[in-house]
């Protein structure tokens, strides 16, 4: 049967659901809400993991940085995954055409011999380091403690294999449409000089255990990483008649913009809670220098290659990030 | 397609050098699968991130405009009856927080297997698990507004005793290597049981007006195609790497197919007695999905490797006909104490369960609803006030019989460490002895009750700690949803404007 | 609807483009698609193979 309702009004005996109400009064919730607060199971864990039987199956003993309550962090972005895929999909459209426009103007066989070197010994290669933050990010979607940060991990995730891909497709339009010079960049990722620090750095992530150290280490790595490739080599690509390259950078710079305004917000959940803010503060701050020193390390030789190819003061760049990221540091413990 | 797939998906790997390969991935050698050659794995979806995208916002965009319509347009009143939502509320309560473990655990095997092709597609369905959780939920939702039951579904499924059933069989396989899920999730609950526990609520909502679960289910099903495949490709893909393999995968299959099957039998109760209007029978949907396209299809294909159907699968074969009576009948008497409602199945509902189960019905369970007619004529409607004894695998109550006996019930003890240990059937006892130190651990809802853990020592105590509220539970007639049903069909126009759909 | 075929079915791009009268994507399967049983042995720009490949 149907039944037409005229003008009926029905008021709803409720708003949203009990854990909601408990949270944030009787009001009704947003899809972001509904579809991530408390959604990690909380007790009553029936078994513990073969593999670890130390831990539960959530457990914030997975890592040191701890919040009293995981859900004081909520994503800036209210990506649920309906959102979410919406504005990959957009992303993927505009990447998409940049990528037929360099082609369809074959944009790419006009750059300037040191920069299609730029372009191929050094950017594409970075699908590889994407790919290993993809894995690193996974960890944190698993064993993060608090769907909200699960969340944002898994999508940033999924995020790497897309940057990996795109940086993929670069170089098979570099590569005059053959993937050859994907198999010469994965050479390059393992054999060239100036990229082993970088792999060294991500093969130790690996072996992060505490996924709240991992986030900020592979954090660290990317700001300095990002910073180089996607806003100083772009300024300079500019500059020395290499607007192509520019045109890939700036969706890579925009997506990484929208990727660390999350980290942004859990940082700053991690060192303002009241119970134990302190302690998170503390180990944001060593962990944050320690994961630095080890990253220009890792960095410097990328930086010295770009600058005998192109000489762009891609070093100073790359210190002139450290002082931010030292200078966010410092104001934490003032 | 596949080139290009290739290119931009496989490549991306590359063997470590500064730290032990054995390092980096520590999870896949401990459950004694041997891989040879991780390249071997076929994805044949061959989706790219950028058409993965493009085709779920597509998906997503048309799901929750019919969300949004039938919100606006107070399109639960159109339901066949508010008791219908018994079934969503099973769903919503048992389901959906599975789909978020499995969110969490392929993101496990998105890090830690060591082919970036099964990599890939595991994050793939890790994401898609998350639209799974989120769409359900917000499917729901409005549903939650105007009928109870629905309001405090997350920290039920922590706690309530009939949820301990599906929560411990995904913690089951949570706790398990990163092979052994890929058998228990990706292939058992994926592919060998899917058309069993997920399909049925789906088919239940198109026939009962349930527009928005219907669309979701839909929606869900052409993801839940990547994941079958997935499921497929990981058995053929350990088969084929070692023969050392096949008999560790045939355990797997036995266990996680008797583990799974235990967990839809509350589908099958909720097919055969739940629905207002009818889809098919249990005994029905078990002949097509499970014994024709499981046993007469896929076995036979999976015979090529070794393998051979389920151990205990004629247990099931020999419950088809009893199962879902036996399981409603116990909830029934339970339901008091559970966030659904139920209800005597009338003369029209009677008369259906004696066609399709001509074997049991009019002879084993009519009596048994005779004689609680004659309680209700009495106005003693029947509820059992103590607790039930739950098995030690499946936590279902021990209500199961015998497989040659419909009327002798089964109990199986074994012992462990000197104390003793219940379970319902040949399959969970089996389970039981094959990693007892596993199911020790349990946490079943009704020793801890008695052990003062869930809100205190009575039943109202604990029903306060499951939060749940009048008219979540017992009997669905005069409940508060069906009050309101009726009033809010009194209060509207009842001008036809379409005959039964 | 259901659709079965012994050991062996084939969508092709060129036969649905054809039915539809319009480009069409073998990708775009996934949304039409609500469940399906055997093996996906081939999936590429011009046709989609189900069948097991012993
Ligand atoms: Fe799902
Ligand atoms: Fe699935
Ligand atoms: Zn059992």
């Amino acid at each position: 049967m149907q039944y037409e309702l005229r003008t009926q009004v029905i008021d709803p005996p409720r708003k949203t659901f009990d854990h909601l109400v408990r949270r944030y009064g009787d009001r009704p919730a947003s899809r972001y809400e509904e579809g991530t607060i408390d959604i990690q199971a909380k007790e009553n864990f029936h078994y513990r993991p073969l593999w670890d039987p130390a831990h539960d199956i959530y457990d914030e003993a997975y890592s040191a940085f701890r919040l009293t309550d995981p859900y004081s962090f909520t994503d800036p972005r209210q990506y649920y995954y309906a959102p979410y895929v919406t504005s990959r999909a957009a992303m993927a459209d505009a990447v998409a055409a940049t990528l037929d426009y360099l082609d369809s103007r074959d944009l790419l066989s006009r750059l300037p011999d040191a920069w299609s070197s730029v372009m191929g010994e050094l950017l594409v290669p970075l699908r590889h380091y994407e790919s290993g933050a993809q894995m690193v990010s996974c960890d944190i979607a698993r064993f993060g403690f608090g769907t909200t940060i699960t969340q944002c991990a898994a999508y940033a995730a999924f995020d790497r294999i897309g940057n990996a891909q795109a940086l993929s497709r670069v170089g098979i339009a570099l590569g005059g449409g053959t993937a050859e010079l994907l198999a010469d960049a994965k050479t390059r990722w393992v054999e060239d000089a100036s990229l082993q620090g970088l792999r060294r750095y991500v093969e130790e992530l690996f072996l992060e255990k505490d996924w709240g150290r991992a986030l900020v280490r592979l954090d660290v790595a990317d700001r300095l990483v990002y910073g180089l490739f996607f806003a100083h080599l772009d300024d300079a690509a500019i500059d020395q008649g290499a607007g192509s390259y520019s045109l890939v950078a700036q969706h890579l710079s925009s997506w990484f913009a929208d990727q660390r305004k999350w980290v942004e917000a859990l940082y700053k959940a991690w060192v303002t809670d009241p119970g134990t803010g302190a302690a998170n503060t503390q180990l944001l701050a060593v962990t944050t220098t320690e994961a630095l020193a080890a990253a220009l390390v890792a960095l410097g030789p990328v930086a010295a290659r770009a600058d005998e190819l192109v000489g762009a003061a891609a070093a100073a760049s790359l210190d002139a990030t450290a002082t931010t990221i030292r200078d966010a540091v410092a104001a934490l413990t003032a | 397609m596949k080139q290009r797939y290739e290119a931009l998906t496989r490549d991306l790997d590359w063997e470590p050098s500064y730290v032990a390969k054995s390092d980096v991935f520590p999870h896949t050698e401990f459950e004694g699968i041997k891989i040879h050659d991780w390249s071997k794995w076929e994805d044949p979806f061959r989706l790219t991130v950028d058409a993965y995208t493009k085709y779920q916002a597509e998906k997503d965009k048309r799901l929750y405009a019919v969300l949004d319509g039938f919100a606006q347009s107070q399109g639960h009143l159109t339901l066949t009856e508010a008791s219908y939502l018994n079934a969503m509320k099973l769903f919503l309560q048992g389901v959906t927080p599975l789909e978020y473990q499995a969110h969490r655990n392929f993101a496990y095997l998105a890090r830690h297997l060591n082919g970036p092709g099964p990599r890939f597609a595991a994050l793939c369905q890790s994401i898609d698990e998350m639209r799974h959780t989120q769409t359900e939920i917000h499917t729901l939702s409005n549903y939650n507004k105007y009928y109870g039951g629905f309001h405090n579904y997350l920290e039920q499924h922590d706690r309530v005793w009939y949820l301990s059933v599906p929560k411990s069989f995904f913690d089951d396989a949570l706790t398990a290597g990163p092979f052994e899920f890929l058998i228990a999730i990706g292939f058992s609950f994926e592919y060998l049981l899917t058309n069993l526990l997920f399909v049925p609520f789906m088919s239940g909502a198109s026939f009962n007006g349930d527009l928005p679960t219907m669309t979701f289910g839909f929606s869900a099903q052409s993801d839940e195609s990547r994941h079958m495949t997935l499921g497929l490709e990981a058995i053929k893909f350990l088969l084929e790497q070692d023969e050392a393999n096949v008999p560790i995968v045939q355990a797997w299959i036995d266990k996680w197919f008797w583990r799974g099957y235990r967990v839809t039998a509350l589908v099958a109760q909720m097919l055969d007695y739940m629905l207002p209007r009818k889809v098919m029978s249990w005994k029905e949907a078990f002949e097509l999905y499970f014994e024709e396209q499981m046993l007469g299809g896929l076995f036979q294909d999976l015979a090529f490797y070794g393998i051979t159907p389920p151990k205990h699968v004629d247990d099931a074969i020999a419950e088809k006909e009893i199962l879902s009576h036996q399981v409603y009948w116990t909830l029934y008497q339970f339901s008091h104490a559970a966030a659904f409602t139920t209800t005597f199945p009338d003369a029209d509902a009677q008369t259906w369960l004696a066609e399709n189960y001509p074997g049991t019905f009019d002879k084993l369970y009519k009596p048994l609803w005779d004689k609680e007619a004659r309680n209700l004529e009495n106005g003693g409607r029947h509820f059992v006030r103590g607790l039930p004894q739950l098995c030690q695998v499946c936590q279902i109550p021990m209500l199961f019989t015998e497989p040659d006996d419909p009327t002798t019930l089964c109990q199986r003890e074994s012992v462990h460490n000197g104390e003793k240990f219940q379970t319902c059937s040949n399959g969970c006892q089996w389970i039981f002895e094959r990693e007892p130190e596993k199911y020790v651990q349990a946490w079943l809802p009704v020793h801890q009750i008695y052990q003062g853990n869930c809100g205190g020592p009575t039943v109202p105590d604990v029903l306060a700690w499951y939060g749940i509220q009048e008219g979540d539970g017992g009997e669905y007639k005069g409940s508060v949803d069906d009050t309101n049903w009726k009033s809010w069909h009194n209060a509207a126009d009842h001008s036809h404007i379409g005959s039964e759909a | 609807m259901r659709i079965t075929a012994p050991g062996r079915l084939v969508i092709t791009r060129e036969s649905v483009e054809e039915r539809l009268g319009r480009e069409w994507e073998t990708h775009e399967f996934q949304l039409a698609i609500v469940s399906y049983f055997g093996h996906i042995k081939e999936w590429d720009d011009d046709e989609i193979v189900i069948a097991w490949d012993h």
